[in-house]
């Protein structure tokens, strides 16, 4: 199929880049507590951007000579309708090495769900229902090709478990309800699931907590829904060139504990790559520094649009439901990779130390910032009281309220280690836990 | 053609209790601008979802490569693996459909030179006011054809046609900076925009865009309010809807499973989930398991009547299926699914309503919803809200959320309007597997409510 596509490609378009994409998925779900379903898929299929005065894209996973041809002749006819831009594909450049494939999916992807679902079984114990519960691995490859010579290749795997814990006690029910992407299945150790299942369990004697204004810590993967779906769309070239930015660069935006970094090299992050979907080369983009603003992230469009060079920020990622296979059948679009926040120097322990009143939440309903006004009101659904330094009782219901922009200004601490963890809107994080103090609280 | 080979994998699949194929293929067009690009974008795919039932376990195979002969190897060591249990499944008589649903004017014999211009026309209308930092304007079109056929004998195949249309802009003002939008979904053709005033649309959002940047923040509590189509809409699908699932109730997780047949809401509301409603974004012929669509009755004036059902779930609940086996593509799971979800109309008039209403907010337009099957506990984002005083509207809200239980919430309706919208839009199982729905209702007025 590859040849065909990039032979009928040059025969009909001079400026082009074609993405194909192949993955094979291995997926077993369980439902109360036994597996009920278990899935193969192949996948594989070929996007193609034509510049031709604008930009065109067509996809496709149908691999006749007819549909190839139609295909490429969409991309052209689309490129001649849109209007003429500045624009020109990247060339080869030097790629560095990075950790993203996970052994065990890549061998025996199959078997190796199976064995997870199954160990996931034994950790049930007579408390805990595991009312569903998925487990999926998606082993890929890809190669970029494009009309400025650049032919590069990569295998990547990616593992997804969503699983719905109910705890029942004293005939209440409550349930966590976990949802993560990890590039292998050792990073998401069975002892994350124990961890699961004690929220689960603190859950069943949870009050919902009092209005007030307090110190609120959030958990990793709430710092990177919160600040990642924010400062990460206001970080992008595109939001500046659209005049949708309200960062400037050396403006002071955060107190001097907060330094983010887009980090397309981070081993085994969910965001990591030799090169972005365009082919550049990947590599580290400081965002925030000491709480100054550094710079914006380009794709290959929004850096030539704004006299600049692309910083390996072109990528192919949805932001309502992630993607792993299919890809092809998107454009890139200008994102941060990895959303690294720099750990702090206190440990967690320390940090809950410090803390005489206040609030950890480990999980919202949805924490979902409006990116471009930073305002959240969210619903607390996993959380605990923290109380002279210990965490105390757990709560669960009230509103969180704020705006992410007022409260990185307002960041006490930072935790001493940062994660590798995936949230709900955005796919890719490496990030602590972070306090916050003066934080509104809506309850009784 | 593609009917030759599912036959031949039927064929194979009659050695199991119960098989089935199901071939998608679709074609879509987007068309978009904002300030820094156009776009034009084309696409195609297919796909194969081959399932069999064993002893109560499903087994998929999914294939995008119409490879024959891989294809019914695959099949064949799937049929020899997996033996044929008996299961508790719900089984017809076969039957045959082959339908096309019709279009007025299809997008696509209107050249892409036309669509582009129009989108060009509506973008500067939208960066006149200077105010206005950004606009996106988009319009999207597809076919999509599903052809299925199952041991039992059946055969069917349908084509939808959607149609999308979608405007947004932000305003910015130092700072501070908001936006509004407009979205068009339905089934159809062109002749959906034709239908509609775009321009005045676009006029409503940018004026409300723009009114945005000085609206104030709500002070959160228990006030009377007038939720309006939109809001409704999600209320009756993701607040309620997800614990009407049947397979939510078989996992123990929904707070609603005790609750068939008892009076749980207010007398006023009535709701709906209908995947035979023509020309909304959640219709279809059959479902993803050959099951003929249906307006289902969930809840009769305020009484719950009825679960969401597939095959296996309405047995082991002792029921009929419901025609809600829906699955992102050949690639993922058919789980139980809602197609169009709506509260059925009342009698008053939305202006009524609001001369009814002494004190209050008035809130419109819904950004985001989370479903909660298990705890019944509602989160939703709004837009903005207006206040209410004796029974006029006046000043403008930001900051707005719905929270608490949502029995609660809609025992405590006690007004709907005739005034009644569905809107096109998508739903998740969870944070995946994205299907097209509607959702839509009238304006409601809920006492009591916490808003923050």
């Amino acid at each position: 199929m590859k040849q065909e596509i990039i032979d009928q490609t040059k025969k009909l378009a001079k400026d082009y880049d074609i993405y194909l994409q192949s993955t094979e998925i291995n997926e077993v779900h369980l439902e109360k507590n036994r597996v009920n379903f278990a899935n193969k898929v192949f996948d594989s299929g070929y996007g193609i951007r034509i510049l031709k005065g604008g930009i065109g894209f067509s996809a496709s996973n149908i691999k006749s000579d007819e549909l190839i041809k139609k295909t490429i002749l969409n991309a052209i006819k689309s490129a001649e309708m849109t209007e003429k831009v500045k624009f020109e594909f990247p060339k080869q450049g030097k790629y560095p090495e990075v950790e993203v494939v996970g052994r065990r999916i890549k061998n025996k992807g199959e078997q190796a769900v199976q064995e997870y679902a199954e160990q996931l079984l034994n950790e049930m114990s007579k408390d805990v229902l595991l009312s569903f519960g998925k487990v999926r691995s998606y082993d890929s490859f890809t190669n970029i090709i494009n009309s400025e010579g650049l032919d590069v290749q990569k295998e990547d795997t990616n593992f997804m478990v969503e699983l719905s814990l109910i705890v029942k006690k004293n005939n209440v029910r409550m349930e966590f309800w976990p949802h993560e992407y990890r590039r292998r299945m050792q990073d998401l150790p069975m002892e994350r699931i124990k961890k699961w299942i004690q929220i689960a369990n603190d859950q069943t004697i949870a009050k919902g907590p009092k209005t007030e204004q307090t110190t609120v810590v959030f958990s990793p993967e709430v710092v990177l829904d919160g600040l990642g779906t924010v400062l990460g769309s206001h970080a992008t070239g595109s939001a500046k060139v659209n005049d949708v930015s309200r960062l400037a660069v050396g403006e002071k935006v955060a107190t001097d504990e907060l330094t983010i970094i887009s980090d397309g090299l981070y081993p085994f992050g969910l965001g990591t790559s030799g090169f972005d979907d365009e082919g550049v080369a990947e590599r580290k983009i400081p965002i925030i520094e000491k709480g100054v603003f550094k710079g914006f992230v380009y794709d290959q469009f929004y850096a030539l649009k704004d006299n600049t060079k692309s910083t390996g920020n072109g990528l192919k990622q949805s932001d309502v439901f992630f993607m792993f296979d299919g890809k092809y059948g998107m454009e890139p679009g200008n994102q941060i990779s990895n959303f690294y926040v720099k750990p702090g120097d206190a440990s967690y322990e320390e940090m809950i130390e410090d803390i005489d009143h206040g609030i950890l939440v480990e999980q919202f309903s949805w924490m979902d910032p409006d990116a471009i006004t930073g305002k959240f009101s969210s619903e607390i659904r996993a959380g605990y009281y923290i109380k002279d330094g210990e965490i105390a009782e757990p709560i669960k219901g009230g509103l969180v309220i704020g705006n992410i922009f007022d409260m990185i200004q307002k960041i006490e601490s930072i935790s001493d280690k940062s994660e590798i963890t995936s949230a709900s809107n955005v796919l890719a994080g490496v990030c602590p836990y972070i306090s916050f103090r003066d934080v509104q609280i809506a309850g009784k | 053609m593609i009917q030759d080979l599912m036959q031949r994998i039927v064929d194979i699949l009659g050695d199991t209790y119960y098989g089935d194929v199901r071939y998608e293929s679709s074609q879509s067009t987007g068309i978009g601008k904002n300030k820094s690009e156009e776009s034009i974008s084309t696409g195609s795919s297919n796909g194969l979802c081959i399932r069999v039932i064993s002893d109560n376990k499903w087994h998929y195979l999914g294939f995008d490569t119409l490879d024959k002969e891989k294809i019914l190897e695959e099949v064949k060591r799937l049929v020899m693996r997996v033996g044929n249990k008996p299961s508790k499944l719900w089984m017809q008589d076969s039957w045959e459909l082959d339908k096309e649903v019709p279009v007025k004017e299809k997008p696509d014999s209107i050249p892409v030179e036309e669509r582009m211009q129009t989108i060009r026309q509506i973008f500067s209308q939208a960066m006149t006011d200077k105010r206005i930092v950004n606009a996106n304007i988009g319009m999207g079109n597809a076919r999509s054809e599903t052809i299925f056929m199952n041991t039992e004998g059946s055969n069917l195949r349908q084509v939808l046609p959607f149609f999308k249309f979608v405007m947004s802009v932000t305003s910015k003002q130092g700072k501070k900076m908001e936006n509004d939008y407009f979205v068009l979904a339905k089934q159809g053709g062109y002749e959906l925009l034709r239908g509609i005033n775009a321009e005045d649309e676009l006029n409503k959002i940018v004026k409300n865009s723009i009114a945005m940047l000085d609206a104030k923040l709500i002070k959160g509590g228990r006030y009377d309010i007038i939720i309006d189509p939109e809001i409704s809409g999600v209320v009756a699908h993701e607040s309620f809807g997800h614990g009407l699932e049947a397979d939510q109730v078989m996992r123990d997780r929904s707070y609603l499973a005790s609750l068939n047949g008892k009076k749980i809401i207010s007398d006023l509301v009535s709701m709906h989930d209908n995947g035979a409603l023509p020309k909304e974004r959640g219709s279809f012929l059959f479902d993803d398991e050959g099951i003929k669509t249906r307006d289902n009755t969930l809840v009769d004036k305020g009484v719950l009547k009825k679960f969401m059902h597939d095959r296996q779930s309405c047995m082991l609940m002792n029921s009929e299926p419901t025609g809600n086996a829906r699955a992102q593509d050949f690639s993922r799971k058919v789980f139980v699914r809602m197609t169009n979800t709506y509260v059925s109309p009342g009698e008053w008039k939305f202006k009524e309503l609001i001369e009814d209403t002494s004190s209050g907010y008035y809130l419109i337009k819904n950004l985001t919803g989370m479903e909660d099957p298990l705890g019944g506990n509602m989160q939703m984002v709004i837009h903005s809200a207006m206040q209410i005083k004796d029974g006029e509207l006046s000043g403008l809200f930001k900051g707005v959320t719905i929270s608490g239980k949502v029995l609660e919430f809609l025992n405590n309706v006690d007004a709907v309007t005739d005034d009644f919208d569905i809107r096109g839009g998508g739903c998740g199982k969870g944070k995946e597997d994205y299907i097209s729905t509607g959702t839509g209702g009238p304006y409601m007025r809920v006492r009591n409510a916490v808003i923050g």
